[in-house]
């Protein structure tokens, strides 16, 4: 989240659950509770992004109510005016009004060092009112290294300073295995010295030797079993255990997933198996399904809180707000009687910006080019692995059947492998394993586990298994399912004649022609398996400019550079040269350019040199994190359209892996070329 | 025409957009969709203006930055 640049007005949180509440049936959450959470939300500082907790199952129906304040200099300024003008919230009894003066003045840096903060109240108006936990960052998902350990020392340094908990919390970051992620802290201020802890990454097979190491007093197995089904389920999963100071014998598993479920088709696997398990009930399910939304004040249908039109009036002209609601995660816990229970999250935020922020670039300080271009690769290995889910598979490119996993892991794992950079032990094994898994019976992999077997995804899977090393029964079976794509005269479909592809919404058959018919992108990517039947298509099917016209991406520059490598020295890798030689010359995404440089390094020394210099800029170009902006491009098209047309769907890797795969087998290649020495 | 529904909503888009940003600081306002409670506001700063236009003239105004904003895009 950047809200770097927002204006600093103030905002009524209570306008977030006015906007949320005709979304949430009452059997979600009763008038009540709505009462006391409007209440408690007409007390807090007004930024309006807020989340209530919800617990799930037969007569639950408490709910908590959380805030998250940024690191923004607008939300810096809104909670000095508040605190100014609420003198008893900063003279709070508990440190939480320490802690918020500390964060409006970024007192000791608190603020530039953490980015952000989580408020929670347990059940506001029950009576109890205790002091809320404050819930802070630690390490991003990218950190290595001595930048995770910093994180880990900015916290322990805050919280001692603030009185947040005792010297137990410098001596549990630092206990905790360096190889572990901790995403947050949380500091229960209304319950002495607990605290709890947040991991993410950790992979099932995995939890059983932490949780021993930790010393975790609860049962293994369950905890192990209930992990690994959400994993299955989800791919990312965070686990909370608790301290106080010692390890405490609950422990909750907090299962993410992007999109809203009308999208995400994993959100509805995850809510069935929440009923099969007797801890949501059907009504839930079917509100929490219902929940998400984005609401524009521009949309005739659409009123607004009358504070917030206050707030958005007196905004430049470059701000229009929105607002979102959606079921933002799942946390399903064991606890320390072996019960399992369910909560669920929703937010509700008000938004000032419709554009994406981009992230600023990393800073280059390698020494030189070469340097330079060999660094952001192995940044780029560090962004890949840090991106992979905990079941083995990387997601992105997240479309109406959810996010492609099998695809887009063949295609990750083969370009972290050809970059020839030092991977981990395990991972190959691992990402084997996951893709095995999921081959289907006639031998294909698809675009995910819902998708049927298709000849691009089998292909990646197939140049990941042969760059690996890997054969077998398996592998064979895989040949014989692409080979049932070759078209006369050596064309390849994506989908082959009999591989039944149902639509959602149809009722009978529809013209999926487009989707059956050859496709170059797909015969270039195949071609390099399957021999010179496709590469003698290839070279009779380029255009005359030198490129190949792709099917399934916005611009040739991936589908040309696939082709360029399979058809080999000649004719038709000369104009190709030729094409990527005068696209250089004019602006492009880094996963265009990525492709560009692959192919410029198929030329002689000139265009060697030009490809090096592009992949130096590549580099330039790369964030802090080690991936690059979104800009892998692929298109959604109509089943019965036959060839790309201008106005087709466009879908990006949000994830941004696509790209930095792209952009790392550039840099790979840049690196071996002999201009790089 | 200095009657109807149309000027109703153009002196609300003329309010919003030239007195509303000042008079509405500090301005005790509804927390919930409710343009009753920023006519209320206006009222007491001498503005006569009804709910119904105060909402046209607030959905045309965010209309009117959204297309401004497509006109000119920001720099990637």
């Amino acid at each position: 989240m950047t809200f770097g640049s927002e204006p600093e007005f103030d905002l009524s949180p209570v306008g977030s659950l006015a906007l949320l509440w005709p979304a949430v049936p009452e059997g979600l959450v009763g008038s009540a509770a709505r009462s006391a959470l409007e209440a408690a939300a007409s007390r807090l500082a007004p930024i309006a992004r807020l989340a209530i907790e919800l617990r799930l199952g037969e007569g639950r129906d408490d709910v908590d109510l959380h805030q998250y304040v940024s690191g923004s200099a607008a939300d810096a300024a809104v909670l000095r005016r508040y605190l100014t003008q609420m003198p008893e919230a900063s003279q709070h009894p508990h440190a939480i009004g320490r802690f918020l003066q500390a964060w409006a003045d970024d007192e000791d840096s608190i603020r530039t060092d953490l980015g952000g903060v989580f408020l929670e109240w347990d059940m506001p108006g029950s009576g109890t009112d205790r002091a809320p936990a404050l819930f802070l960052p630690v390490e991003t998902r990218h950190d290595r290294g001595p930048q995770a350990g910093g994180g880990r020392h900015r916290v322990a340094r805050h919280a001692h300073r603030l009185k947040l908990a005792g010297d137990h919390v410098t001596k549990l970051l630092s206990a905790l295995p360096p190889d572990l992620s901790i995403s947050y802290i949380g500091f229960m201020l209304g319950r002495g010295e607990a605290v709890r802890v947040n991991l993410r990454g950790v992979r099932p097979d995995d939890l059983k030797s932490l949780l021993s190491d930790l010393g975790w007093p609860g049962e293994c197995d369950r905890a192990t079993d209930l992990f690994a089904r959400l994993v299955g389920i989800t791919g990312r999963v965070a686990i909370g255990l608790d301290f106080a100071p010692a390890i405490r014998p609950t422990i909750g598993f907090e299962a993410m997933l992007p999109d809203f479920p009308a999208l995400e088709p994993r959100w509805s696997e995850l809510l069935d198996w929440l009923c099969a398990e007797n801890i949501c009930t059907n009504d839930q399910r079917t509100a929490l399904e219902r929940v998400g939304a984005r609401l524009y004040p521009e949309d005739s249908r659409q009123d607004w809180p009358a504070s917030w039109i206050a707030a958005a009036v007196r905004a430049p002209p470059k701000f229009v707000p929105w607002f979102e609601r959606r079921l933002s995660h799942v946390k399903v816990s064991l606890g320390a009687d072996s019960t399992t229970s369910a909560k669920a999250y929703i937010s509700a935020q008000h938004q000032w910006s419709r554009n994406n922020l981009a992230a600023s670039p990393r800073s280059i300080t390698a020494d030189g080019p070469a340097a330079a271009i060999a660094a952001a690769a192995a940044s780029a290995v560090g962004f890949l692995l840090a991106e992979r889910d905990q079941d083995d598979f990387w997601r992105d490119f997240q479309i109406v059947n959810g996010a492609s996993d099998e695809w887009v892991t063949a295609f990750v794992g083969y370009a972290l492998v050809v970059s020839g950079a030092d991977l981990p032990d395990t991972l190959i094994a691992q990402t084997i394993r996951a893709m095995l898994r999921r081959q289907r019976p006639a031998g294909g992999w698809g675009y995910n586990r819902i998708s049927p077997g298709d000849a691009d995804s089998t292909a990646w899977a197939l140049k990941f298994f042969r760059a690996v090393g890997y054969s077998g029964p398996d592998v064979a079976c895989a040949e014989a399912f692409l080979g049932a794509h070759l078209q006369p005269g050596g064309a390849v479909a994506t989908y082959a004649p009999d591989t039944p592809i149902r639509f959602d919404g149809s009722t009978g058959p529809q013209d999926d022609a487009g989707w059956r018919s050859g496709h170059a992108c797909v015969a270039a990517n195949v071609a390099a398996l399957m021999g010179e039947t496709v590469s003698d298509h290839l070279r009779s099917s380029q255009n005359p400019d030198g490129a190949w016209t792709a099917y399934w991406w916005r611009n040739d520059n991936f589908a040309t550079a696939l082709a360029a490598e399979a058809v080999g020295p000649g004719p038709n890798l000369s104009r190709a040269i030729g094409w990527a030689t005068t696209q250089a010359a004019t602006r492009s995404s880094p996963f265009d350019r990525a492709w560009l440089i692959r192919i410029l390094m198929l030329g002689q020394a000139a265009e060697r040199a030009q490809a090096h210099a592009l992949a130096f800029a590549l580099a330039a170009e790369q964030q802090s994190d080690g991936g690059w902006n979104s800009s892998a491009e692929m298109l959604f098209p109509d089943p019965a359209t036959l060839s790309r047309q201008p106005n087709m769907a466009v879908m990006r890797d949000t994830r941004r892996l696509f790209t930095a795969a792209s952009a790392l087998l550039a840099l790979s290649a840049a690196q071996a070329s002999d201009i790089a020495r | 025409m200095t009657s109807g529904p149309n000027s109703d909503v153009q002196r609300a888009i003329d309010y919003l957009t030239t007195c509303a940003p000042n008079d509405l600081q500090g301005a005790k306002l509804s927390d919930w969709p409710c343009y009753e409670s920023l006519a209320q506001a206006a009222h007491d700063r001498g503005h006569d203006l009804s709910p119904d236009s105060l909402r046209t003239a607030f959905q045309l105004m965010m209309r009117a930055r959204l297309f401004t904003q497509q006109r000119n895009p920001p720099n990637e």
